[in-house]
């Protein structure tokens, strides 16, 4: 309803990613739930339409677009499937620390091939390592011209369908968050397992694993960065990833509204359609509100990650906690709204809402979001 | 040499839709004597040509070992020839992969009009009426041509066969000398798995389109074909939206289908869709519009939204299949 | 290796607005797309181009305003857009339309292989590839899904109803294409680019046509008249709240004997 002034480019980036997401998500998107399986497809039209090189830099074969383009993408391909935007989103959060933290030798080896459509995964949480993440375990010995990795990495997005995997470490474990590292590990790795792939309640076309390392020897030109730089590699990902989940909530609530508001103008109940009885249509305009609100804030903050990056911990977590409780909300509303059509699993909305629960849950909690908003606020108004 | 046929051959014989062109031309064409069916082949052939003359036509066999088998290029070349010096008055084909491989070429070499995909012809005057669904739009054409001979395509299964005749009709065997030369060479054939369509033989045919809005919705077809014993067919754009397999598309780029009733849910009874179910006996639309065509076309025309017809009827259905058993 | 395909401008299914008087279609009205099918056609040259390096020329006869349809075209993989466009093509049949397409072929040629695909969704004829070989010449063969380089020359796997087969040629050669297989969206970076890309039109006269062999004037096929099927017999219409339409339907069908498997 609001207007935001996209430019051409961006105009364009739209449509071709409605475009995919008519054709090879929404089709599918129930079944793909349904069945708990990942489907190549959409992510090979995603990569056709170079969108997997949205934010590579152009001399690695990507555009060399910024935050907001891809928050464009995650946001429409959400609409259609959040499982399937989790996925790509994904991707990125594995080519960030490359991009911000690769050496050029790094950059050229791994950037054209994920703008060519190889997916990457980023693996932080541990077993016993989740909202804590300083106190992960997984070990990574030099020995020579080597890196050795043993430790178990948990609830890693793609899983066993990556090439590549962004890995933080121990390289000094006297040192505690200080002493971590970030390591790239490829597919077919020696000591590299993919464990079982998890169970879940939504995105459930994507998918999550356990990740094995047992004395997996890595060349030492995998470290990104250098030693030590794990943590802060870690969290300035995240500060990126984060504002792309709040994309995709504002999607996904989008989409949710969008269902459920077709359903209510085609209901006739008491003989007229339900979207006349006014706590149906004032929950319809407390949605939109709270989805453009959400909007406003993801898109302000993934300009101002593309224009000023330092300042970013702050109002990434706040896009995320903001945008992903919203989606919960609404799309928790859109099944009240559909009643019985709602809570049938042949109709989109229920989906959505298992689909919105994760999204208040990873890439940090919406409290550690609290907590690091709360942490960001002191350090503002000294 | 009046009326002439494109005798295409397959591995079991003659296509039946050569039976269905000389079923036609029987009725239409005032001079049945001069009924033709051209075929192409080499000496094995030979049965094969010799079996239609049970049906009272004429054949004209052209032979030569290089046309054991078919060449789009080599064909023409041959047909051409043979109807520049015969100069027959009509030239029908099947609207086969064949068919529709050579007629188009025989045309463009001879500069002749082609009519594709007939379902009805006439004749008026001389003039073979060529009839055929005008896509997109919802009505049908009359076409003829200014040139002779006056060339069509026939969709198959549209023509009824026609019968053995009491009177064997002769054969005209041609050996030919000299063949133009072709560009293409066979190196290999495989048989296609045979795709039996699975709606092939059904007596009842639930079908649905655009108007049922959602791929879920139209998942619910098969709920009520299982109920009802039938098949679920679907017109091209759901097709295309991959809401179904293109093996369910009824119509002219899909099945031909005969059952005892159809009903067509959110169908709005484009003419692509609706040539495919011209067989049918009983036909039933759902739609919110009364005037769709298909509604209009009906049998019984129920005017409501087949989002929501189609679940209460699985429900009903249900119920009345449950009362039998009780009793 | 120069590879033509020809794409078709086609009315977008559903947005054919009907004259209700004439019954005829309001072209004009309607949204054009690529004829989805040729889609295929593209698809098949752009994996050539991937596999032996080509260039490609997307080539469209129609209206001035189909020229967009071309750079979706050059989105999608095409190197070079021609538009072959004038009124005397208007109300071309397929012979006629064959005939432009094939003086606009002479025009781009040298050219391996031409792609069409195996035929369009508003005429349904497929019969401007073989039509169009027989113009120039050339072999022709229709419903094609893949095809090779061996030595210098081409293998083709052609698809009939109850076979398929392999073929071998010489370039050049004028090919349908039968729709399997994936279609895959067009790329962000040439859908960028293509807006600085300019199409180049030939018109009759560039081409060197035959007027008498354009348009109406070239089409010895005419359509006498059109006419809407009609169907005799009764019609029962039911109307209503759907539970209870639902339960006539089914007692309708129960009175006609339709619900009795077998």
């Amino acid at each position: 309803m609001l207007q935001h002034f996209w430019t051409e480019e961006e105009k364009l980036l739209i449509e071709l990613v409605e475009r995919i997401g008519k054709e090879y998500v929404e089709p599918y998107a129930r079944q793909w739930d349904e069945e708990e399986v990942y489907d190549p497809r959409p992510l090979k039209a995603l990569a056709r339409a170079d969108l997997m090189g949205l934010v590579i830099p152009k001399e690695y074969g990507g555009l060399g677009w910024g935050v907001k383009a891809l928050c464009l993408a995650v946001e429409h391909l959400s609409k259609y499937c959040a499982g399937v935007a989790t996925t790509y989103a994904a991707t990125f959060l594995g080519a960030y620390p490359i991009i911000l933290f690769g050496s050029p030798e790094q950059k050229a080896r791994y950037l054209p091939e994920i703008a060519k459509g190889r997916l990457c995964a980023f693996a932080l949480t541990e077993p016993q390592a989740g909202s804590d993440a300083a106190a992960i375990q997984t070990r990574a010995q030099k020995e020579g011209d080597y890196y050795i990795l043993n430790g178990i990495k948990q609830w890693i997005t793609n899983g066993g369908i990556a090439d590549y995997y962004v890995i933080i470490a121990l390289t000094d474990p006297k040192k505690g968050a200080r002493g971590a590292s970030a390591f790239v590990v490829e597919r077919g790795d020696p000591g590299l397992a993919v464990g079982k792939k998890e169970k879940k309640m939504g995105l459930r076309a994507s998918v999550t694993t356990e990740l094995f390392f047992t004395n997996c020897r890595i060349p030492r030109e995998r470290l990104l960065g250098r030693e030590g730089l794990g943590f802060i590699l870690a969290m300035k990902t995240l500060d990126y990833a984060r504002v792309g989940a709040g994309a995709q909530a504002v999607g996904l609530a989008q989409g949710a509204m969008e269902v459920a508001l077709r359903h209510a103008r085609h209901r006739i109940q008491f003989g007229q359609p339900i979207y006349h009885f006014q706590a149906v249509s004032h929950t319809f305009a407390e949605m939109a509100m709270r989805i453009e609100a959400a909007r406003a804030l993801v898109y302000q903050c993934a300009q101002a990650l593309d224009k000023a990056p330092k300042e970013s911990a702050g109002p990434s977590a706040m896009a995320k906690a903001f945008a992903t409780d919203v989606a919960m909300w609404v799309t928790e509303r859109a099944v009240q709204m559909m009643g019985g059509y709602g809570y049938m699993r042949d109709f989109p909305a229920e989906k959505m809402m298992r689909d919105a629960k994760c999204l208040q849950i990873y890439e940090g909690t919406n409290e550690i979001q609290r907590n690091v908003i709360a942490r960001e606020l002191l350090k503002y108004y000294r | 040499m009046g009326f002439w046929i494109y005798g295409e051959r397959t591995e079991e014989g003659f296509h039946p839709v050569v039976l269905e062109l000389v079923g036609v031309a029987q009725k239409i064409w005032p001079q049945p004597e001069e009924i033709t069916v051209v075929t192409l082949g080499a000496e094995g052939a030979r049965p094969v040509a010799e079996a239609l003359r049970a049906y009272g036509v004429r054949v004209l066999w052209l032979h030569h070992p290089e046309l054991s088998y078919f060449r789009d290029d080599l064909y023409a070349a041959v047909l051409a020839e043979k109807v520049r010096a015969f100069k027959p008055e009509v030239f029908l084909f099947g609207a086969t992969s064949q068919g529709q491989a050579l007629a188009p070429r025989l045309a463009g070499l001879l500069r002749l009009g082609l009519t594709a995909h007939c379902t009805a012809l006439e004749l008026k005057d001389d003039r073979l009426i060529q009839i055929r669904p005008s896509f997109g739009e919802n009505v049908m054409a009359k076409i003829v041509s200014r040139t002779r001979p006056q060339m069509a395509t026939v969709r198959p299964g549209v023509f009824p066969k026609a019968q053995p005749a009491s009177v064997e009709g002769e054969l005209i065997e041609e050996k030919l000398e000299f063949l133009p030369p072709s560009a293409l060479k066979r190196r290999a054939v495989f048989s296609r798995p045979s795709k039996e369509s699975p709606l092939s033989g059904a007596r009842i045919v639930v079908a649905g389109g655009r108007g049922l809005l959602t791929k879920e919705n139209f998942q619910k077809l098969f709920e009520l074909a299982e109920i009802l014993g039938g098949a679920v067919g679907a017109t091209r754009p759901v097709c295309h939206m991959g809401w179904i397999s293109e093996d369910h598309m009824i119509g002219v780029s899909g099945e031909t289908v005969a059952p005892k009733l159809y009903i067509g849910f959110g169908i709005s009874g484009a003419l692509q869709h609706t040539v495919g179910i011209e067989g049918a006996e009983v036909v039933v639309a759902v739609n919110t519009d009364p005037e769709a065509p298909l509604m209009k076309r009906a049998d019984i025309a129920v005017v409501g939204d087949a989002t929501q017809i189609l679940p209460r009827l699985i429900r009903r259905l249900r119920e009345v299949k449950e009362g039998d058993h009780g009793t | 290796m120069h590879l033509i395909v020809c794409l078709k401008p086609v009315p977008k299914p559903g947005t054919v607005k009907v004259d209700p008087k004439t019954h005829t279609l309001k072209r004009e009205s309607a949204d054009l797309i690529l004829n989805p099918p040729d889609r295929y056609a593209l698809e098949l040259a752009l994996g050539l181009k991937e596999k032996y390096g080509a260039k490609i020329t997307a080539l469209m006869m129609g209206p001035p305003n189909a020229a967009p349809l071309l750079k979706e075209a050059y989105a999608l993989g095409a190197d070079q857009l021609v538009l072959l466009s004038d009124r005397i093509f208007a109300g071309s049949d397929t012979l006629a339309t064959s005939y432009i397409l094939a003086q606009g072929l002479q025009k781009l040629s040298p050219f391996d292989l031409v792609l069409m695909g195996k035929a369009s969704i508003d005429g349904e004829t497929a019969q401007v590839g073989p039509e169009t070989a027989a113009w120039l010449g050339l072999p022709s063969l229709t419903q094609v899904k893949s095809l090779v380089l061996e030595q210098g020359r081409w293998v083709a796997r052609r698809v009939f109803e109850r076979i398929e087969e392999e073929v071998e040629f010489r370039a050049p050669a004028v090919l349908t294409v039968e729709p399997e297989g994936e279609l895959w969206p067009p790329s962000l970076k040439r859908w960028l680019a293509s807006r600085e890309i300019k199409e180049k039109v030939f018109s009759a006269e560039d081409l060197g046509c035959n007027p008498e062999l354009c348009g109406l004037s070239g089409s010895p096929t005419q359509v006498l008249e059109v006419f809407s099927p009609t169907y005799e017999g009764e019609r029962e219409v039911l109307s209503g709240p759907p539970e209870e339409v639902v339960d006539r339907l089914v007692s309708l069908l129960q009175e006609r004997g339709l619900l009795k498997g077998g």
